[in-house]
């Protein structure tokens, strides 16, 4: 590449950020980049199996900038967990340990060791990037696939009846420091969700929409369109949880009707007007309810004073 | 300085003289004591390691393989069922070139639900890629643990050390606690070539072709071959420090033998103080100890197995349609020898069922007395 | 290989280029109000300068176009508003008021600006106007030495005689003017023809002939030589020059549709008038640019569609007594519009004291005797001295274009432009690539719709921006339709990192872009595309 053209990225573009393998469109390799460009090289990454860690690069090549410990696809938070012990007990303490992993790992296989950690508050970013199913494995729901998603393991006739997995919620019932949500599309907003998160000690639960062209049966060029309509129309809220309680809307949605977002994906293709009318009072329902908990002040955060 | 100490005590104290870093385990019988022990020696500043306290055994690995792969030195120990739920992770430790030191505290598999001893757990895990050493004594659990270490480090393959649940965990011995500066001696800090380095950022395990695969398979299997070697030098090291001595296979009253017993763990010290007895009446018995089951001892056992000799392996475990695995083990080694010397296999202990000294007076009796029917499994003990 | 599976190097090789099928190519299309202005304004480039505050750039851009900003600020009929994609959205840009700031924003802060020094080359332009001018301000500006004749005493041409004060300040002309005019040598009261001539000319290297279109068109009709009947371009003339025309209770006539039509009402109206407009077609056909209508439409002027004179006479009472037929559209005439049919036994009368005729103008070539305009607007110069005829250039009114300023302007900078390569015994050439107009398709409404939304509906008729944050905030509504702006989103989106930030723009990394098009889906303004070819 030519060294010589001007980047913002510089320590990812001079690491060769290029040639790994996701598909055009990847929702995932925009998250990473900019998640990278605000933690900064003293940052390992520990990932379970799953779309990031098959597009990483093909051994012995990789195009992660930081060190990148691939997982079992159980294993990434107690790997993290892991990594970051052994990281304080090597006096590398400044070092971010950061677990990227998809929502199969965080929803489904792994989530009781991430709620374990969660629990012990470790001092990990841990970022669930959320193309809601199974999708390196060629589309198979997960608990974060949404009601009335096609997979290949929900087909028409039987496609996802039941709501997607609340994680943000289960995550603030850990009373951690740190959940929020962030698009790709708002990238001011995501990039201020991350260096907040950096700043922060102790666990910190970031939940990233994913846009997936072959998984959501979409039109690559549409992966941001999709995302900022995703937020627009409520579907994929952008929030914040701090200790669990202190609820805060990031972004006064413009209210687009979710049939827009859910028109331009192969995957819902299945809905009809009734069932996209339900989808929009559950959307509002349930955007109803985050807004009322938005700067909810009732808690009162209780500091143990060190001896 | 000499201290009465059960075996899971001793494996602890072996984990905080090897200067272990971090430390992850999840409760389980008969293994409990030891997370407990090294909780108290983390809690006292004893042991300056963190301790990664998990929700399960898996995740317990997992956080051994993720800090190990930054260059500390780490430990976990387990039983039974918690070792099957590492058996993901057991592959991925050794693929990933990790010098894990897991101890084993022998239990039976469920179902029915056990907490007692056999050693199916451990030996079930004979493909993971784990060094696996079988101990006898409590001083042997200290001195085994802190040799691992080293040989693990040594070949960057992970270690299990391997002792019978209640039988040794909880039995009192007399234990040569060694001193820590002799212990820094002989076991340095680990020096990983390769760790999570923020000024050499690569990737681990990452996805690898079939063009790959096989080579990365041909190095483990390459550090198995070397592994004797590596193991003697060490035991060696340990035996001019310390003043003890291991091999892979003990023999004891081997020479004149008759009939001869092979057997692990607690069995084996049973079996030890039966042939005692039987040699006073002058029945000539005699033992062979395996120490060492990964890599298996091919070389030290084929320098003990006679043709003259007739020989009984006693396995404390099972392996459903086949029999004892041991038994199964030296069968493929004679035969890859082209050694033609009959086994007879017995089949005991299983899920805590004791060995006694007349079990194996009578197994002994039964090896000697043997008129051919060396294919059939003897079930010792059996009720009708 | 290492003992461990460890990575030893990056996956540059692995060049994901080949997957791609259509590749992203970053080009600027013409945004539309760049587009239709006729002076050849960088509308979009002073905006986007407006945006960050810099008005002295932007009236360097600007003049770089037109030399008069506070002029045409104040009387373009701003074809570029009409085209502006954001009226798509919620209200055009009012470029209008733009262009007035910066013009005002010079005045006050532009004297006299740094020229270099004249060259041997000269150049004569006959005519003050706006092209006449624009094309001395051109060639002054390359070292070319400019003298301007004109037949009036001051310059400006249409600027000062023909457009009422109300809509162009005489000061405000003045101070423009007078920058304009800077370093160039202006002969006043020169009528070509009779002041001077031919001869005059032959010792300069180049004649801009841009003496308009003043001569009115006439009705053939009778009476129409009577002295009460006058042309509208006349009267603004008189009334622009003296402010005479009293006209304080008469009735008056206008006669015709057109821009010149609309000031003569209005003007009459303000000198104290009680005025009827006639015009023999109906609103939709008027040739007068729609604001002019609709400010006329808000004076209390009559207004009499479908109408035209046949007849006028003058009474006995000293009054003009003037007859009317009443039209009907019929079938479409060579203009395209329909044509106007008088209806049977439609007369009827009127009385008023005087009537303004404004039916359109044309040049006036006598100065050539032979001259003369053919069908298409071409001249016939054949009979004139070869020696003239060789180093002349036409531009302005004379020439069949829209007659506005801002065309004006546009044919004076085109012939300062064609004159500097003549100098040079060159031939001017103008590119002959089609130009690709940025529409609101090129747009992605999604950056703009959720942000600084304005009430739909039309500018209402103001003066300048109070401040500069209030100009800044109205540029900062513009798409910047076609020509990026440096916003990033085609680096930013890229999930390849194949679109890399240059010095100067956007560079495409081929070698590993796969196609997936975010960058051109996500370019808010059209000027990325997937091209599909390499």
């Amino acid at each position: 590449m030519d060294r010589e053209l001007l980047n913002d990225n510089d320590f990812l573009r001079d690491s060769g950020f290029c040639g790994h393998t996701a598909c055009p469109g990847c929702g995932e390799k925009i998250l990473l980049r900019h998640v990278l460009d605000v933690l900064g090289p003293e940052t390992v990454i520990a990932a379970p199996a799953g779309c990031a860690a098959v597009t990483d690069g093909i051994f012995p090549h990789t195009v992660s900038p930081v060190p990148f410990l691939h997982t079992a696809f159980g294993a990434v938070a107690s790997g993290a967990a892991g990594v970051r012990a052994g990281l304080d007990m090597s006096g590398r303490e400044n070092v971010t340990v950061l677990a990227w992993a998809g929502d199969g790992a965080t929803f489904d296989i792994g989530l009781g060791p991430l709620s374990a950690i969660a629990e012990r508050n470790e001092n990990i970013i841990y970022v669930c990037y959320d193309n809601e199913a199974y999708m390196n494995t060629g589309v198979q729901r997960s608990s974060a696939t949404p009601s009335g998603s096609w997979t290949t393991t929900t087909p028409s006739g039987r496609l996802k009846s039941e709501p997607k997995k609340n994680i943000d919620l289960i995550m603030a019932s850990h009373k951690i420091p740190y959940v929020a949500t962030a698009s790709p599309a708002f990238l001011d907003d995501l990039k201020m969700k991350v260096a907040k998160a950096k700043r922060l000690t102790g666990f910190r639960f970031l939940r990233l929409f994913s846009p997936c062209p072959p998984g959501w049966k979409s039109d690559p060029a549409d992966s941001i369109t999709l995302a900022r309509l995703a937020v627009e129309s409520n579907i994929f809220p952008l929030f914040e949880i701090e200790d669990g309680e202190r609820w805060s809307l990031s972004y006064e949605s413009s209210g687009v009707p979710v049939a827009r977002y859910l028109k331009t994906q192969g995957r819902f293709r299945y809905l009809s007007d009734d069932d996209m009318a339900r989808i929009q009072r559950e959307t509002d329902r349930d955007y109803n309810r985050l807004k009322s908990l938005h700067q909810y002040n009732g808690y009162q955060k209780i500091v143990v004073e060190e001896q | 300085m000499k201290r009465v100490i059960s075996g899971n005590e001793a494996a602890s104290l072996a984990v905080k003289l090897s200067r272990v870093q971090v430390i992850s385990a999840y409760p389980i019988t008969p293994q409990t004591t030891i997370a407990e022990k090294l909780s108290e020696l983390c809690g006292s500043g004893e042991l300056d390691a963190k301790f990664v306290k998990v929700e399960s055994e898996h995740s317990a690995m997992a956080t051994l393989i993720g800090a190990s792969s930054t260059g500390v030195r780490t430990f976990t120990a387990t039983s039974a069922q918690g070792l099957a739920l590492m058996h993901e992770l057991l592959f991925w430790a050794s693929g990933a070139r990790l010098p894990i030191v897991l101890v084993d505290v022998n239990r039976a598999m469920a179902a029915p639900w056990t907490i007692w001893c056999d050693q199916t757990d451990s030996l079930a895990q004979r493909d993971t890629g784990f060094l696996q050493f079988y101990c006898w004594s409590n001083q042997e659990i200290l001195d085994s643990v802190i040799c691992a270490f080293k040989i693990a480090e040594k070949l960057l393959l992970p270690c299990m050390v391997c002792y019978d649940g209640f039988y040794i965990s909880h039995t009192h011995e007399a234990v040569e606690i060694p001193e820590q500066s002799d212990v820094d001696k002989f076991l340095p800090p680990r020096d990983a070539e390769y760790r999570l380095d923020t000024k050499d950022p690569r990737t681990f395990s990452g996805g690898t072709l079939p063009a790959n695969f096989m080579e990365i398979r041909y190095k483990l299997q390459k550090a198995f071959e070397k592994a004797p070697d590596v193991i003697n030098t060490t035991y060696g090291e340990f035996d001019k420090l310390f003043g003890r001595s291991y091999s892979a296979v003990e023999p004891y009253y081997t020479d004149d033998a008759e009939a001869v017993l092979l057997a692990s763990g607690s069995a084996a010290s049973t079996a030890f103080h039966a042939i005692r007895k039987m040699r006073q009446s002058g029945i000539k018995a005699g033992l062979l100890r395996l120490r060492q089951f990964r890599p298996f001892p091919e070389k030290e056992l084929l320098s003990y197995l006679k043709p003259n000799i007739k020989y009984g392996v006693l396995d404390r475990d099972l392996s459903p349609g086949t029999g004892g695995v041991i038994a199964q083990e030296i069968r493929a080694i004679l035969n890859r020898n082209n050694v033609r010397i009959d086994i007879n296999e017995f089949i005991a202990g299983l899920g805590g069922r004791d060995i006694t000294v007349d079990n194996v007076t009578e197994i002994l009796l039964k090896v000697r007395d043997d008129k051919g029917d060396k294919l059939q499994i003897n079930w010792v003990g059996l009720k009708n | 290989m290492p003992e461990m599976a460890v990575s030893e190097s990056s996956m540059d090789w692995n060049k994901t280029g080949s997957w791609r099928s259509s590749t992203p190519l970053h080009k600027n299309i013409t945004p539309p109000c760049n587009f239709n202005c006729p002076a050849g304004e960088n509308i979009r480039g002073y905006i986007d300068l407006l945006k960050d505050k810099k008005t002295k750039e932007a009236f360097e851009l600007l003049t770089e176009a037109n030399p008069f900003p506070a002029v045409c600020g104040r009387v373009c009929y701003h074809p570029c508003q009409a085209s502006c994609n954001r009226s798509s959205l919620d209200r055009e840009i009012n470029v209008r008021k733009l262009e007035r700031f910066i013009g005002d924003w010079g005045m006050e802060n532009v004297n006299k600006q740094a020229l270099p020094p004249t060259a041997s080359k000269k150049i004569a332009i006959i005519g003050a106007g706006p092209a006449g001018l624009s094309a001395a301000f051109y060639l002054r500006k390359q070292g070319i030495a400019v003298t301007v004749y004109d037949e009036n005493s001051m310059p400006g041409g249409i600027l000062r005689y023909g457009i009422p004060s109300y809509r162009l300040e005489k000061d405000v002309l003045a101070k423009e003017l007078d920058r304009v005019l800077h370093g160039i040598e202006f002969k006043s009261n020169m009528r070509f023809g009779s002041d001077f001539d031919i001869s005059d000319l032959l010792g300069f290297d180049a004649v801009f002939l841009a003496t308009g279109a003043h001569l009115s068109k006439t009705m053939n009709i009778d009476g129409e030589n009577i002295p009460e009947v006058e042309s509208g371009l006349n009267f603004l003339k008189t009334a622009n020059s003296n402010g005479s025309g009293n006209l304080k209770g008469k009735e008056v006539i206008v006669v015709g549709g057109g821009n010149t039509a609309c000031d003569t009402a209005r003007s009459a109206y303000r000198f104290g008038a009680k005025v009827t407009l006639v015009y023999r077609r109906t609103e939709a056909q008027m040739p007068a640019f729609a604001e002019e209508i609709e400010q006329l439409k808000k004076e209390p002027i009559k207004i009499e569609f479908l109408t035209a004179p046949k007849n006028i006479r003058k009474t006995d009472g000293g009054k003009l007594g003037v007859t009317f037929i009443k039209m009907k559209l019929g079938l479409p005439d060579s203009s395209g519009r329909s044509r106007p049919v008088p209806i049977a036994d439609s007369d009827f009368e009127m009385s008023v004291d005087k009537i303004f005729t404004a039916i359109g103008e044309d040049p006036d070539l006598s100065f050539f005797g032979n001259a003369r305009i053919k069908t298409g607007g071409e001249f016939d110069f054949s009979d004139i001295d070869e020696r003239l005829k060789a180093r002349l250039f036409v531009g302005g009114d004379i020439l069949p274009n829209p007659r506005t300023v801002p065309h004006a302007v546009g044919s004076g900078r085109l012939a300062s432009e064609k004159i500097a390569a003549f100098l040079k015994g060159e031939v001017l050439t103008q590119s002959e690539d089609i130009e690709v107009i940025a529409g609101p398709g090129d747009i992605n409404f999604d950056y703009f719709s959720m942000i600084n939304l304005t009430k739909r509906g039309s500018h209402p008729a103001e003066s300048g921006f109070a401040n500069m944050d209030e100009a800044s905030s109205e540029a900062a509504r513009c798409f910047s339709c076609g020509v990026c702006d440096h916003c990033d989103n085609c680096h930013n989106f890229c999930p390849d990192m194949a679109v890399i930030k240059t010095s100067n723009g956007y560079h495409v990394n081929l070698e590993y872009c796969k196609g997936c098009g975010i960058c051109a889906r996500e370019c808010p303004r059209g000027s990325l595309k997937m091209d599909g070819t390499e």
